[in-house]
C-alpha cells in the first residue's frame, strides 16, 4: 500500500514536471511528454529537429524541474574524447593544471547531459559517449567515475551533411527515443513565439519553471518500481511480439508502402535492446495514465519514437529513411491486430 | 377519246415539223392550227376571240351522262384582259388550273385594287388565294388558281368562271374558260369472267424462313444464356459478400463457438477482427474515430462500441472479465443488421 501511495506521489510529481516545462516551451507538447517518459524510463534521447526550435530550452527547463546539474557540449570535428574528460591549462602561477572536463565536472550530480550536434563529433567521441550512456561510468585518472543519474540528450543536425560523422546503427540503438522536434504549426503558437516578449529571454523563461520538483537521486529506484508495478498481459505480449515480427518482416503483416518493395526493404528489424526499451517506455506511459497494466495504446504512443530509428533499411532505401520510417511505423500500427 | 389523242399526236408532230421546216399548218386539216398550238403550250387568248375554240369542240363529243351541261358563261364587262390559260383537257379530281392574267389595260399597266375572293366557286371548283407575279420584262401577272374538287362520273365539260377584276384603271375582264374533266375510274367494270369491280387479294408467296428461325433460336438462346450467367454471377457475388462481410462472418464465428458462450476470448477476438476489417486498420480505443469516419452507419451504436472496447481492454489487458459484459451475440447481430442494410 505504502509503495502504491509512493508511486502515486511520484506520478503527480511527473505530471507537474511536465506542466512546469510547458510554461517555458509551447507547441511541443508531445515532445515534452516523451522526454518526460524517457526520464522516468531512464532512457536517453536523440533529438532531431529544425534549427532554433528550442531544444536547449526544453532540456534546460527539464534539468531545472528535476534538479541536479545540467551540462552541455558542442560537437565539433576537432573535439577529442579527452576533451570531455579533462582539460589542461596553465594557471596564474605558470604551472600546468589538469581539471575534470564537462563529463566529470559535476560528479554524481550530473542529471542532464546535452550533446549538441553529435554528428559533428568524431566516432571516437561518439563511442566514449555511448559507453557513458550504456554504463553511466567513465574511466579516467586511473579510476572509474560514475554518474548514475545522468540522462543523455543528443541533437543531430539534419540540415548539414558536410564534415559530419553519421551515427552508427549501434549508437542509434542505444537511444530510447529518437524525437523529431519540428517548428510548431499552430498559428497561435507561432505568433506567440515571435511576438510574445516572454519567449525572447530564455533565462527568464527558465526561471519560471519551479526548480527541484522531485528527488532526482531516487529517480533510478523509482523508475525500477514503476517497471515492477505495471504488468503486461498475455495478449499484450503477443501484440508486442507481433510488432517485433512486423519490424523484421513487414510483408507478412500485409504492410505496404507506395513505391517500396517490402521484401527488399528491411536489413534488420528492431533489436532485443530496442524492444525492451520500448516496453520500458510503454510501462511509464501506462503509469502516467494511472494504470497498472499495459494496453496497446501505450505501446502505440511510443512506437513511432522507438521503432523508427531501430529498423535498418537496405542501402537503396536508406537514403529515404525519414519518409519510409514514418510510413512503415504508421502501417505497422494500422496492420498489426490485437487482441489476437 | 381516240380523236382527242390522235389530234394531239398530230398537233405535236406538226409543231416539231413547224419548228424545223416551217411546214404550213394546213397539213393537218382536221384541227385548226391555232387550236393545236394552244394545246401544246399554255394558251394565250384575247378576250376578243370567242371563248369556245378547238378544245371546246373536242369536248363536245364526250357523252354527257349525269353532269348537267355547263350554263352559258356570263361575259365579263371589263376591258378584255390578256390571259395565259391552263390546258383545257385531261383534268381530273384534285388538279389545279392556273390562269395568269396580265395586269394591263390597253398596254398600260394597272394595279389590282381588289383581288378575287378565295373560296368555293360552284360545285366543281375552289378558288385559291390569288397572287401577283412579276415576269422578266417587269410586267405584273395575276395568278388565279382553281382546284377541281369534284369527280365527274363521265367526261364532263366545265368552265373556269369569267371574272371582272377591279383595278386602278377600271374593270379588267377575264373571259370564262371551258375545260374537260374526266372521272377517276370507269363507272362500271366489265363484269365478265374475273373482271369484277374488286379483285380478290393475291396471296403473298411464302418465303422460306427456316434459316432465320434457326438464327433467332441460336442468338436468342445465347442471349438468354448470357443473361442467366450474368444473373447467376450477381447472385453468387451477393451471396459471397453476405458470407464475407465482416460482421456476418463474426456472427457465424460466434455461432461456431456453440457451448462456450460469449465468455470465450475467441468471441471477442472475432468481433475485434470484424471491426478491424470494417475500419480497414487495427482499431484501438484511441483510433475508434477512424471507424466512424469510414463507416458512419455504426455511429448509432457508438456507446455500445466504446463499451465493447473498454470491456475488451479489461478482459485482455487488465483486470479480467467485467461483470456486466456485453451480450456479444446480440451485439454482433445488431452490427450485422446495420452492415446488411448498408450494403443493400
Amino acid at each position: 500500500m505504502n509503495r502504491e501511495e509512493h508511486l502515486q506521489d511520484w506520478r503527480d510529481a511527473a505530471l507537474r514536471v511536465e506542466t512546469e516545462v510547458r510554461k517555458a516551451v509551447i507547441g511541443q507538447d508531445s515532445v515534452v511528454r516523451l522526454i518526460n517518459v524517457a526520464l522516468f524510463a531512464r532512457g536517453h534521447v536523440l533529438l532531431e529537429g529544425d534549427v532554433g526550435v528550442g531544444k536547449t530550452t526544453v532540456l534546460r527547463a527539464f534539468a531545472r524541474a528535476i534538479g541536479g546539474d545540467f551540462e552541455r557540449v558542442e560537437g565539433t570535428v576537432d573535439l577529442m574524447p579527452n576533451d570531455l574528460v579533462y582539460h589542461t591549462y596553465v594557471d596564474a602561477d605558470g604551472k600546468p593544471r589538469i581539471e575534470p572536463g564537462p563529463l566529470l565536472r559535476h560528479g554524481e550530480r550530473l542529471t542532464t547531459f546535452f550533446f549538441n550536434e553529435i554528428n559533428r563529433a568524431r566516432p571516437q567521441v561518439q563511442s566514449l559517449l555511448l559507453r557513458a550512456m550504456a554504463e553511466r561510468t567513465v574511466s579516467a585518472f586511473n579510476r572509474e567515475y560514475s554518474f548514475p543519474h545522468m540522462t543523455v540528450f543528443a541533437d543531430r543536425n539534419k540540415v548539414e551533411k558536410e564534415e559530419t560523422f553519421e551515427l552508427a546503427s549501434a549508437a542509434r540503438d542505444r537511444f530510447m527515443f529518437e524525437l523529431r522536434m519540428e517548428t510548431p504549426r499552430d498559428p497561435a503558437v507561432r505568433r506567440a513565439l515571435v511576438f510574445d516578449t516572454a519567449f525572447h529571454d530564455v533565462d527568464a523563461l527558465i526561471d519560471q519553471v519551479a526548480p527541484g520538483i522531485l528527488d532526482w537521486q531516487s529517480l533510478n529506484s523509482m523508475a525500477a518500481a514503476i517497471q515492477r508495478s505495471v504488468v503486461a498481459s498475455e495478449a499484450l505480449e503477443r501484440y508486442v511480439m507481433d510488432l517485433w515480427d512486423a519490424s523484421q518482416n513487414p510483408a507478412a503483416f500485409d504492410v505496404r508502402i507506395d513505391g517500396v518493395d517490402m521484401k527488399k526493404l528491411i536489413l534488420a528489424g528492431a533489436s532485443p535492446r530496442g524492444m525492451s526499451a520500448m516496453l520500458r517506455a510503454a510501462r511509464v506511459v501506462a503509469w502516467m495514465d494511472g494504470r497498472t497494466h499495459l494496453v496497446p495504446d501505450d505501446v502505440q504512443a511510443i512506437l513511432p519514437s522507438t521503432l523508427g530509428h531501430r529498423v535498418f533499411f537496405t542501402p537503396v532505401y536508406e537514403m529515404r529513411r525519414a519518409q519510409i520510417a514514418d510510413a512503415l511505423v504508421a502501417q505497422i500500427i494500422e496492420k498489426v491486430a490485437t487482441p489476437r | 377519246m381516240t380523236p382527242l389523242i390522235r389530234a394531239s399526236l398530230i398537233a405535236s408532230l406538226l409543231l416539231v415539223q413547224g419548228a424545223f421546216a416551217q411546214t404550213p399548218a394546213a397539213a393537218a386539216p382536221e384541227a385548226p392550227a391555232a387550236s393545236t398550238e394552244g394545246n401544246a403550250a399554255p394558251q394565250e387568248t384575247a378576250a376578243t376571240e370567242t371563248p369556245g375554240n378547238g378544245a371546246d369542240a373536242i369536248a363536245t363529243p364526250a357523252p354527257e351522262a349525269t353532269a348537267p351541261a355547263p350554263a352559258p358563261a356570263p361575259q365579263p364587262q371589263g376591258a378584255p384582259a390578256r390571259v395565259e390559260q391552263p390546258r383545257a383537257f385531261g383534268h381530273t379530281l384534285g388538279d389545279v388550273l392556273t390562269q395568269r392574267v396580265l395586269l394591263a389595260i390597253d398596254g398600260k399597266p394597272v394595279e389590282l385594287t381588289k383581288p378575287p375572293a378565295p373560296g368555293r366557286v360552284g360545285v366543281w371548283l375552289e378558288r385559291r388565294p390569288t397572287r401577283v407575279e412579276r415576269d422578266a420584262d417587269g410586267r405584273h401577272w395575276l395568278v388565279i388558281e382553281h382546284q377541281l374538287i369534284n369527280a365527274p362520273q363521265a367526261l364532263t365539260a366545265l368552265t373556269l368562271p369569267a371574272l371582272d377584276l377591279q383595278t386602278s384603271g377600271g374593270l379588267l375582264g377575264v373571259a370564262a374558260w371551258p375545260f374537260s374533266a374526266a372521272p377517276l375510274t370507269p363507272r362500271n367494270a366489265f363484269g365478265e369472267g374475273a373482271l369484277d369491280a374488286l379483285q380478290p387479294d393475291r396471296a403473298a408467296p411464302a418465303v422460306d424462313t427456316t434459316a432465320i428461325r434457326q438464327q433467332i433460336a441460336l442468338w436468342g438462346g445465347l442471349c438468354v444464356a448470357t443473361l442467366l450467367a450474368w444473373g447467376g454471377w450477381l447472385a453468387w457475388r451477393s451471396w459471397r459478400a453476405g458470407r464475407s462481410q465482416p460482421f456476418a462472418r463474426a456472427l457465424r464465428d460466434l455461432k461456431g463457438l456453440r457451448g462456450r458462450g460469449d465468455d470465450a476470448p475467441e468471441a471477442w477476438q472475432a468481433l475485434h477482427r470484424a471491426f478491424d476489417r470494417t475500419a480497414g486498420r487495427s482499431l484501438q480505443p484511441a483510433s475508434l474515430p477512424r471507424l466512424f469516419e469510414r463507416a458512419p452507419q455504426y455511429a448509432p451504436l457508438r456507446a455500445d462500441i466504446e463499451r465493447f472496447y473498454a470491456q475488451s481492454a479489461a478482459l485482455f489487458f487488465g483486470e479480467g472479465r467485467p461483470a456486466d459484459a456485453l451480450p456479444l451475440r446480440s451485439f454482433a447481430r445488431r452490427l450485422r443488421d446495420i452492415e446488411r442494410r448498408h450494403e443493400a
